[in-house]
């Protein structure tokens, strides 16, 4: 027999040496290389080297097997270790647990808030070749505006190769819809092409989408509009009375879902707009919304600029002022959503999603850190049972396993409550954010993030106590009794600090945002707009609108009555291509304008003051065909000295005189800045779908001035409801959103606070716990009580002080750049920062002179006593 | 107390059979013999490291040989308790088989 050795696979052995029980490898590895050498001499080398695979395999389950068993009979001892001190201190347990479990809580809602956001437009099959078309307009720094020419789609879709399909969208203004004695206001209307069916994934139940706008009246409705008119009838064909028009329905589609940009309830045809006069469909006007479906790995930033030459050759004269296309993804558009909101589209912000994410982080670490603390101070109580376990046998990484193995238990126990407050304050929260979020526990992706911050809870908080207790040499606890040690209280007070940091960041992050709404509610606006009621033009008001207003303003509750030709505060038209004596042409090129068309009394109404010259006034016949009065902004723009009297051309060729000029005012949102606007009258007999009547009633006599003008409206619109709205509740609504996000920022920061304490509260008792023999002898010795109080939350307040140097700094860059999406913003003053400083000490001194107090006043026998 | 499974019986068995020098692979190479079966390894390790650790079995170690490339051999031999073990599961087998010996040979 030859002695030669054959070595079996060298990496096959290594693996087998891991599976073999660790006592006897070295001899197993001999009886297996001797095997695999008889095999290898009888039947040749692949039958000794299947055999060695085999054997491998066939290890295995054994192997894991044996893994398993072991690991649960720790495990199981680990989960009686950790259950047993659970219950052995109640009253740590209780504050680890809390925090933890409203600390998910958070986290959880949070996090499920910024999954809806970023859920947003997902579900269109095409998505990723999908885009937007926005503009930038370099000349007055908008980036993003939504608004394109309505002639740009057909010019782009002939144009460019690339481009599959293009659709148009503009908003409907509110409509009656009349079907039988089915009266209701629509408020969410779209005019579109049809191609937006190839373009997003809008499922269509009923009718063929080639077909549907076939005829300008032609108009399709989702799927719970059709149950609202038509019910179990089919919906199909059906006339609606849409304010005197018939409009047919030729198709029904799925409702969007709630998570889509794009929300409406009935779709119009694009050729409904050519009879409405107060849509230009020009190059200059921007009055579209364009969505383009692109090939597939095309580069938008080639089409882009492809755009831009394309309106460039057709004239667009804001583009040939500097103004650019630019081509936006589907994916980005509601967290991109700058701030040109226009009715019907939901808008996200990226900033809010990035706030409340740190948020949800920052609420879940400071209840972490609470668990580090107490499981460290209280080391000492754990320091016999470390060392003890070690002395039997266990090395270190057993010990970090059981720790964590504690600290995992403890979150999972925490997780359950967690889940009782998520779904308890659901239905609030959803109210708050106004989302329809909802627990899905059959949903892989929710069951696995919330693990997922079951886990990493555990983790972290586990981290440092695992690392701290296992580190104890078993001589030295056994030997003598251990103080938590000067290491331990180290990072106890940075892990303070850091809470504390990040709570005094959440106060102060609260404080700047609140104080920003109040300065935006109560911001001067530069009008008078209390006691305002506004009416929608509708029906045949438009063309009794005199009528109405002499009947109006018959009634003594009534002060004036005026009318715009659109909902000024949200909506804004504009123009270019103007032209005015003395004018430079560059100027006369650059300058575009907002465009007010306003009835009489306007500006008295309003009490927007006139700088120079004089309001429109029926004393001067020809302001009826062409005057215009402008604003400051404007005047400024146009470089133009002594204004008043000079002609001024509104393209193609409306030219009059400019007879005033009006006071700048916020007629819009703060977040935008006081644009350049032009005012004239307007015949209120054509403004029926757009048109607001405005009337001023005596402030105290508003219910019945109300009824006044319910009256007036019955007796012309004996169709239309009557729905009404106050003016100052307009401009507040605008702010909705960010009143919103204060007031969630508002509850998750008192939640973050409240945690921060609980652990604050559960240190103070444990020093003052182990301080009870130092207090005693004091006491004996004659220390007052409140010097003792004094002794005991020293230190903390220490804590609380740097906590507030350091997120002072952080808070005010922070803040800083929260505000820069305002155009007009509030000061960030020093008080803030001193009142969040003040509030975190109170709270802190609180928490821990209860404590102290309890300490302080305690009898000296007692803890003296058995010394 | 518990009796010894087949497998430890078999085992024992060979075990006394190869009197000295008994380990893994002379061991598995027998009982593959003698019952005309596959024994794995894990199959013949198994029981030996049971019957160790059961105090049936004591072990001692040999000198490495080429053939193992260069590896030391654990050798197995029955101890007291288990020569005792293997009489007690003869007394049963024989008790629960009196009269029936029939059954085997038809």
């Amino acid at each position: 027999m030859s002695e030669k050795f054959h070595r079996p696979p060298v990496i096959v052995r290594w693996m087998l040496k891991k599976f073999l029980p660790e006592t006897d490898t070295k001899y197993l590895c001999g009886d297996f290389d001797e095997i695999y050498n008889a095999i290898f001499l009888e039947d040749g080398w692949l039958a000794a080297r299947l055999w060695y695979w085999s054997q491998l395999i066939i290890t295995i389950p054994s192997i894991v097997i044996h893994l398993i068993y072991w690991r649960i009979a720790m495990f199981a001892n680990y989960v009686k270790i950790a259950w047993r001190n659970i219950k052995k201190h109640k009253g740590y347990s209780f504050i680890n647990i809390t925090g933890l479990a409203i600390g998910m809580a958070c986290c959880i809602l949070i996090l499920m808030w910024v999954q809806d956001e970023l859920s947003f437009d997902r579900f269109h099959e095409k998505k990723e070749d999908i885009y937007r078309v926005i503009s930038d307009w370099e000349k007055h720094n908008w980036k993003g505006m939504e608004g394109t020419p309505g002639p740009l789609a057909p010019a782009m879709e002939e144009a460019i190769p690339e481009v599959l399909f293009t659709a148009r969208l503009a908003g409907h203004s509110r409509m009656v819809f009349k079907y039988g004695d089915k009266v209701f206001y629509e408020d969410r209307g779209v005019i579109a092409d049809p191609a937006l069916f190839n373009i997003f994934t809008f499922p269509v139940l009923k009718g063929n989408v080639e077909t549907t706008f076939s005829k300008p009246t032609d108009i399709v409705i989702t799927e719970s509009m059709a149950d609202k008119y038509f019910g179990a009838q089919d919906p199909m064909g059906k006339v609606i009375d849409v304010e005197g028009q018939m409009a047919t329905v030729t198709g029904v589609i799925q409702d969007p879902p709630h998570n889509s940009h794009l929300q409406f309830d009935y779709m119009s045809s694009f050729e409904f707009i050519r009879d409405l006069s107060g849509y230009g469909t020009t190059w200059g006007s921007f009055n579209f919304v364009t969505y383009t479906l692109l090939q597939k790995n095309v580069n938008p930033d080639i089409i882009s600029q492809k755009l831009t030459d394309v309106a460039m050759k057709n004239e667009c004269p804001q583009v040939k002022d500097g103004a650019s296309f630019r081509l936006q993804r589907l994916l980005d558009v509601h967290l991109d959503a700058r701030r040109y909101q226009r009715a019907g589209y939901v808008l996200g912000d990226q900033t809010t999603v990035t706030l409340f994410s740190v948020i949800a982080i920052f609420v879940l670490l400071i209840a972490c850190v609470n668990f580090m603390n107490l499981s460290t101070a209280r080391s000492s109580i754990r320091a016999k049972e470390v060392g003890l376990r070690k002395t039997v046998g266990a090395d270190r990484s057993q010990i970090i396993k059981q720790f964590f193995g504690e600290s995992i238990l403890l979150s999972t126990i925490a997780c359950l409550f967690a889940l009782i407050l998520v779904f308890s304050l659901l239905p609030r929260f959803n109210a708050l954010s106004a989302k329809q979020l909802s627990v899905d526990l059959t949903n892989g992706r929710f069951v696995f993030s919330f693990l997922g911050v079951v886990l990493l809870t555990g983790l972290i908080s586990g981290s440092y106590p695992a690392l701290f207790l296992s580190s104890y040499k078993p001589v030295v606890v056994l030997r003598e009794a251990v103080s938590s040690g000067k290491k331990g209280s180290v990072f106890r007070r940075i892990f303070v600090v850091f809470q504390f940091s990040l709570s005094i960041l959440l106060i102060i992050g609260t404080f700047i945002i609140y104080k920003q709404l109040h300065f935006i509610r109560n911001k001067e606006l530069g009008f008078d707009k209390d006691h305002i009621v506004f009416i929608p033009i509708k029906e045949n008001m438009g063309a009794k609108y005199e009528t109405a207003k002499n009947e109006l303003l018959r009634d003594p509750n009534i002060l004036s009555v005026t009318a715009c030709w659109n909902h000024f505060p949200s909506d804004t038209w504009r123009g270019a291509g103007f032209e005015w004596e003395g004018g430079d042409p560059v100027n006369q090129r650059e300058l575009d304008l907002v465009y007010t068309g306003v009835d009489y009394d306007f500006f008295q109404l309003l009490g927007l003051e006139i700088v120079d010259g004089r309001p429109f006034s029926k004393e001067y016949a020809s302001d009826e065909n062409n005057a215009y009065i402008l604003n400051q902004a404007a005047i400024e723009n146009m470089e133009l000295d002594d204004p008043v009297g000079k002609q001024f051309n509104i393209p193609p060729d409306d030219r009059g005189p400019i007879v005033g000029i009006v006071k700048d005012v916020h007629f819009q949102s703060l977040h935008r800045k006081i644009e350049p606007r032009i005012f004239f009258l307007y015949d209120m007999a054509k403004a029926t779908t757009y048109g607001i009547l405005l009337a001023k009633v005596r402030g105290g006599r508003i219910p019945q001035a109300l009824a006044g003008i319910q009256r007036v409206w019955g007796e012309m619109n004996p169709i239309s409801p009557f729905e009404y709205h106050f003016l100052d509740e307009t401009y507040d609504q605008l702010y909705r959103k960010e009143q919103r996000v204060g007031s969630i920022l508002n509850y998750f920061t008192f939640l973050a606070v409240l945690i921060s304490c609980l652990g604050l509260f559960g240190l103070a008792s444990f020093m003052a716990e182990r301080r009870t023999k130092e207090i005693g002898i004091r006491k004996v010795l004659g220390a007052p009580v409140s010097g003792l109080v004094v002794l005991l939350s020293k230190e903390f307040s220490r804590w609380v002080l740097i906590s507030n140097i350091i997120a002072w700094p952080i808070g005010y860059f922070a803040m800083k750049k929260m505000l820069q999406s305002y155009a007009y913003r509030t000061p960030i003053g020093i008080e803030i920062f001193i009142l969040s400083a003040l509030l975190a000490l109170v709270i802190a001194l609180l928490t821990v002179s209860f404590q102290a107090v309890k300490a302080a006043r305690a009898n000296p026998v007692e803890s003296l006593r058995y010394e | 107390m518990k009796y010894l499974t087949r497998k430890e019986e078999l085992v024992l068995l060979a075990i006394c059979r190869l009197t000295e020098g008994a380990y893994l692979v002379n061991i598995r190479e027998y009982l593959n013999k003698q019952t005309e079966k596959k024994w794995s390894v894990g199959n013949v390790y198994v029981p030996l490291d049971r019957m160790c650790k059961l105090g049936l079995l004591e072990s001692y170690t040999g000198h490495p040989t080429t053939r193992r490339g260069g590896k030391a051999i654990k050798y197995y031999k029955p101890t007291k308790k288990g020569i005792e073990a293997l009489a007690e599961i003869k007394k049963v087998h024989e008790a629960m088989w009196a009269g029936l010996d029939h059954l085997a040979f038809e």
